[in-house]
């Protein structure tokens, strides 16, 4: 197996010389350019048009940000609009202005529904609130411990993935530098 | 130079996409070679099967000619019509064979058997044993890296995979094809 400086193991690594032998070997079986093909693929040609559409012009690096940037700022202020807009229909004339920012209002001698829910967990706020349809977020978080549980035991199963462990993300990474 | 080549194929492109036959003419003369190669390759067939698909390849090119993303080498996107058109027809092959008669079968099962021992003599060097050895998608992006020289997000559009998955596919593919590399090369370790 080979390995790098640090003695990790390096498997994903190009072989020396593959690329060189591979585009030889290529070389070696190039055609000759034909003119016979050449003429019977223009000889389709006229009688086809070309189909309606628009050639996408080359944009620099410079237009794609611009455009990013364009569009960021777009859904930006489309996000907030949404806000605005959910906050005014949710709007109830008749309670307090400040009432509607908080759950529960809490006034002087009740207790702070925070508190109890801290106190006795959710699942017994949740039935003393006569709202035991409603998943807990103790039932979420099983669900998703379980969920998690799954997809990890899944994983191990699949064969690609174990063979994705044997190579090691650096060398994985710097397998897209040209040649 | 490669950058001043691409600006000029974009410009016939242009004028193709206007109706200009001579244009795209240019285009298919400057990169029949490589096409040819490279299907005749992937097909590992008869010559004038592999010359049917660059024709319809090309064809196909012409029709839809308006619609290349100028972003990317002409070539990238000549050589995924050429990919897909060869997919389909190997597709078609495969369906026409799957209805013909018994007799049919046991004529195509004779021939394949022949085609096979031909292709077994014939499977000396590298890129033959790479077609028998690999999948399609492996072939085909070993050819663009190493034949093509295509950077890794070309050879993304050409499969119509993601850049990390062609990673991977061309990670694989090396492997799999490195110890024929090392018997044909007679490399040591």
């Amino acid at each position: 197996m080979q390995g790098d400086a640090m003695g990790r193991r390096v498997t994903c690594r190009e072989p020396d010389g593959l690329a060189e032998v591979l585009r030889r070997e290529a070389a070696g079986e190039r055609p000759m350019f034909s003119e016979a093909l050449h003429g019977r693929i223009l000889r389709r040609l006229p009688a086809t048009p070309v189909a309606a559409g628009v050639i996408q012009p080359a944009e620099s690096r410079g237009q794609q940000a611009g455009r990013s940037a364009w569009w960021q700022a777009i859904l930006a202020a489309a996000a907030t609009v949404l806000a605005v807009v959910v906050t005014a229909i949710d709007w109830d004339e008749s309670e307090p202005a400040g009432s509607q920012l908080l759950p529960v209002a809490i006034e002087a001698g009740d207790r702070a529904a925070g508190s109890e829910v801290a106190a006795q967990g959710d699942a017994a706020a949740a039935a003393e609130l006569g709202i035991d349809g409603v998943p807990t977020f103790d039932d979420l978080e099983a669900g998703v411990r379980e969920g998690v549980s799954t997809l990890a035991a899944t994983l191990l199963d699949v064969p690609e993935w174990r063979m994705l462990a044997d190579f090691d993300a650096a060398g994985f990474l710097g397998a897209d530098q040209a040649p | 130079m490669a950058v001043d080549s691409q600006r000029d194929d974009v410009m016939l492109a242009r004028r193709a996409a206007g109706g200009c036959v001579a244009s795209f003419s240019e285009l298919a003369r400057r990169y029949q070679v490589p096409v040819v190669h490279y299907v005749r390759q992937l097909a590992g067939r008869g010559r004038a099967d592999a010359d049917d698909v660059v024709q319809d390849a090309f064809f196909r090119a012409w029709r839809h000619i308006a619609d290349y993303d100028s972003r990317f080498a002409f070539s990238t996107w000549l050589f995924t019509i050429a990919r897909r058109t060869w997919l389909n027809q190997a597709r078609a092959a495969r369906r026409r064979r799957v209805r013909e008669s018994a007799v049919a079968v046991a004529e195509a099962i004779a021939g394949g058997a022949a085609a096979a021992a031909i292709a077994t003599e014939q499977a000396t060097r590298l890129w033959q044993v790479a077609r028998a050895e690999l999948s399609e998608r492996e072939f085909t992006g070993l050819w663009m890296r190493y034949v093509e020289d295509k950077p890794v997000a070309e050879i993304a559009l050409v499969l119509n995979k993601p850049v990390a998955t062609v990673k991977v596919i061309l990670f694989r593919a090396r492997r799999r094809l490195e110890p024929f590399v090392r018997d044909l090369a007679g490399w040591s370790e």
